[in-house]
């Protein structure tokens, strides 16, 4: 790892891991929270079952490969840490206040 | 990580191309193939006759079946498309065992060449990598996010994107003409990379994205998949009463009006009983978007029961990025586009893999003695890059060679498939990098184009016959094989020249530095 070398350090190390860990697995819970979110909230705006199942899972895999250009792109690792788990916070309680819909 | 936006960019860039690179230009490669694998089906099989008819080999196949397989509860064929020459036929039995075969259009009976993976076997490799259920989807899935943000990262990377598709400086040696010839074949096929990801994705969203299937129907997927083909709903239960069946023309004939395109697939439930079903479902032919619009029979008065209704939009668009991905609409010359498209991707990924060893090589304190990953960059580089073209070309090699009547022979040739990739990956880490580069494009410009000649010699498809008959698909692909072969031997002459530079030309670069 010549950057990595470059930069030496236990730091920047664990800023990399982090980052890694908030662009893999954070962004697949976010996106998945997102298709869950959109699966229930959409039929409350009268769209069928289905299609809503649809749009929420073609929206999240859209944003999927998008998500790791925002964490790496921004200067402090606290900013997608702080914003990401504010969305997964706001789609987790949307998608438990809507239920699962009939 | 460090520095601007475009730094950050490029480290990104680098490691999601590294990390996920070997595996991409494995299902790269193989789904390239997978673009003509109709065509490879039809090599792999030299009894079946070009141009056959879909109706005739559906009703064929309808009446074998409900004499072949007088239990099952379940049966369905997809009728031979433009490309196709042979049926696919599945059932499953009563007593829960299951059936397949390939048929022969002309007799409705199953093929008579020796069984083989055929082009099938690249199809599925390309997304499923001959892993158990789930994990080769989930990998091929998770591979193909990784590449999507390779590429979105990369062209962020490339801010002068346009005017590098101007250049390509191949005079200037080493890793300048190794970046212009990364940006080229990226930024030429640019939309297409970005969108065989995406769609490759969604082809596998149930796997990999079941979120919105489970947040909008819980435990009951059932529900989730009826409401995506509504013409599934109300299948009756068994009634036990033996039926003779309708004739399957003239539901044909209704359903082809009532769909507006050609019947190529049909499924039957309880064949031979009082509550049979045929379900007759459309082409793809000519439209972008890929629904499976069918319409539902019942199977003993062969009255029309009910008909797909027309998809909502998001399922409308869900079909045609998957229709897209699937390229089923597509005539010759589309197919030949996306097939140099998916060599351009190839391409892509090769050059990005050996860009990462090149601008490291120099930094080297003894590039005699490197550090272990980057020997394991350079030898994985090998394995994959020519592993996967030697691997493709030794299915051709295993099909026509191995004995007819052997046991599991598709399953042979797939353990072929994987066992020359791993033989090239412990070939590479033996040789010196530039010999292994070297010989292994030798090899696969002799594997790929000796596959005519060894076809004909073996009593498979002939170049000659196939020309004198006016089989001009078999007569392409022997030749596109033959081309492949002709670029594996320009880039072993290359990568020579490269491994021992000439004095004139070693001058020359000094000169040009």
């Amino acid at each position: 790892m010549a950057a990595a070398s470059a930069k030496a350090g236990a730091a920047y190390r664990f800023a990399v891991a982090w980052r890694a860990i908030l662009a893999v697995g954070a962004n697949y819970v976010l996106c998945a929270l997102a298709a869950t979110a959109l699966a229930r909230l959409l039929p409350l705006a009268g769209m069928s079952r289905v299609e809503a199942a649809v749009t929420g899972t073609l929206v999240a895999i859209i944003a999927m490969p998008v998500l790791p250009v925002f964490v790496f792109a921004a200067r402090s690792a606290w900013k997608p840490t702080l914003v990401m788990a504010a969305c997964a916070a706001l789609l987790w309680a949307a998608a438990r206040l809507a239920g699962a819909p009939a | 990580m460090n520095g601007g936006l475009r730094a950050s960019m490029s480290w990104l860039h680098t490691w999601t191309g590294l990390i996920s690179g070997w595996l991409v230009f494995a299902i790269f490669a193989t789904g390239t193939a997978t673009v003509f694998r109709h065509e490879i089906e039809a090599w792999a099989r030299p009894s079946l006759s070009a141009n056959p008819d879909p109706a005739a080999g559906l009703q064929r196949a309808y009446d074998h079946l409900l004499t072949a397989a007088p239990q099952a509860t379940l049966f369905g064929v997809q009728a031979p498309s433009r490309q196709e020459r042979d049926m696919q036929a599945y059932w499953s039995n009563l007593d829960g065992t299951y059936g397949q075969a390939e048929l022969d259009p002309a007799t409705g009976a199953p093929v008579a060449d020796p069984p083989t993976g055929g082009g099938e076997m690249f199809y599925r490799f390309h997304f499923e990598l001959m892993a158990p259920y789930p994990y080769g989807r989930l990998a091929a899935c998770l591979a193909a996010a990784f590449f999507a943000s390779a590429v979105v990262s990369g062209v962020i990377t490339h801010k002068r994107i346009f005017s590098d598709f101007f250049t390509f400086r191949p005079e200037k040696g080493g890793q300048r003409a190794w970046l212009d010839g990364h940006n080229v074949l990226g930024v030429l096929a640019l939309p297409f990379h970005l969108f065989i990801a995406l769609t490759g994705i969604i082809t596998l969203a149930t796997t990999f994205m079941p979120f919105g299937m489970v947040g909008g129907y819980g435990k009951d997927l059932a529900a989730f998949y009826a409401d995506s083909a509504p013409e599934t709903r109300g299948m009756p239960e068994r009634a036990g009463k033996p039926a003779v069946m309708a004739p399957l023309g003239p539901m044909i004939s209704t359903a082809e009006r009532q769909l507006g395109g050609q019947v190529l697939r049909l499924t039957v439930n309880n064949p031979g009983d009082a509550s049979a079903r045929v379900t007759l479902h459309r082409d793809n032919e000519g439209r972008l978007s890929r629904p499976a619009v069918a319409a539902v029979f019942d199977g003993v008065t062969g009255k029309l029961l009910t008909a797909s209704p027309p998809p909502g939009p998001a399922m409308a668009t869900n079909d045609l990025l998957y229709g897209l991905h699937m390229a089923e609409f597509a005539g010759p010359a589309l197919r030949w586009l996306y097939f140099f498209a998916g060599l351009s991707g190839c391409g892509l990924i090769a050059s990005g893999l050996v860009l990462w060893t090149v601008s490291r090589r120099r930094k080297l304190p003894d590039p005699a003695k490197p550090y272990f990953g980057f020997r394991l960059v350079e030898v994985m580089n090998v394995g994959a890059v020519m592993g996967l073209p030697l691997a493709i070309a030794g299915f051709f090699w295993a099909d026509r060679l191995l004995p007819a009547d052997l046991a599991e022979r598709p399953a042979v040739e797939g353990r072929i498939f994987l066992a020359t990739i791993a033989a090239t990956i412990v070939y590479s880490a033996l040789r010196p990098q530039k010999r292994a580069w070297t010989e292994a494009a030798w090899l696969a410009a002799f594997a790929f184009a000796a596959i005519p000649l060894l076809s004909a010699a073996t009593g498979g498809r002939n170049l000659a016959a196939s020309a004198a008959a006016g089989d001009w698909a078999m007569v392409a692909l022997d030749l596109t094989l033959v081309a492949l072969g002709g670029g594996f031997l320009f880039m072993a002459r290359r990568a020579g020249r490269v491994a021992a530079p000439t004095p004139r030309r070693a001058a020359r670069t000094a000169a040009a530095e």
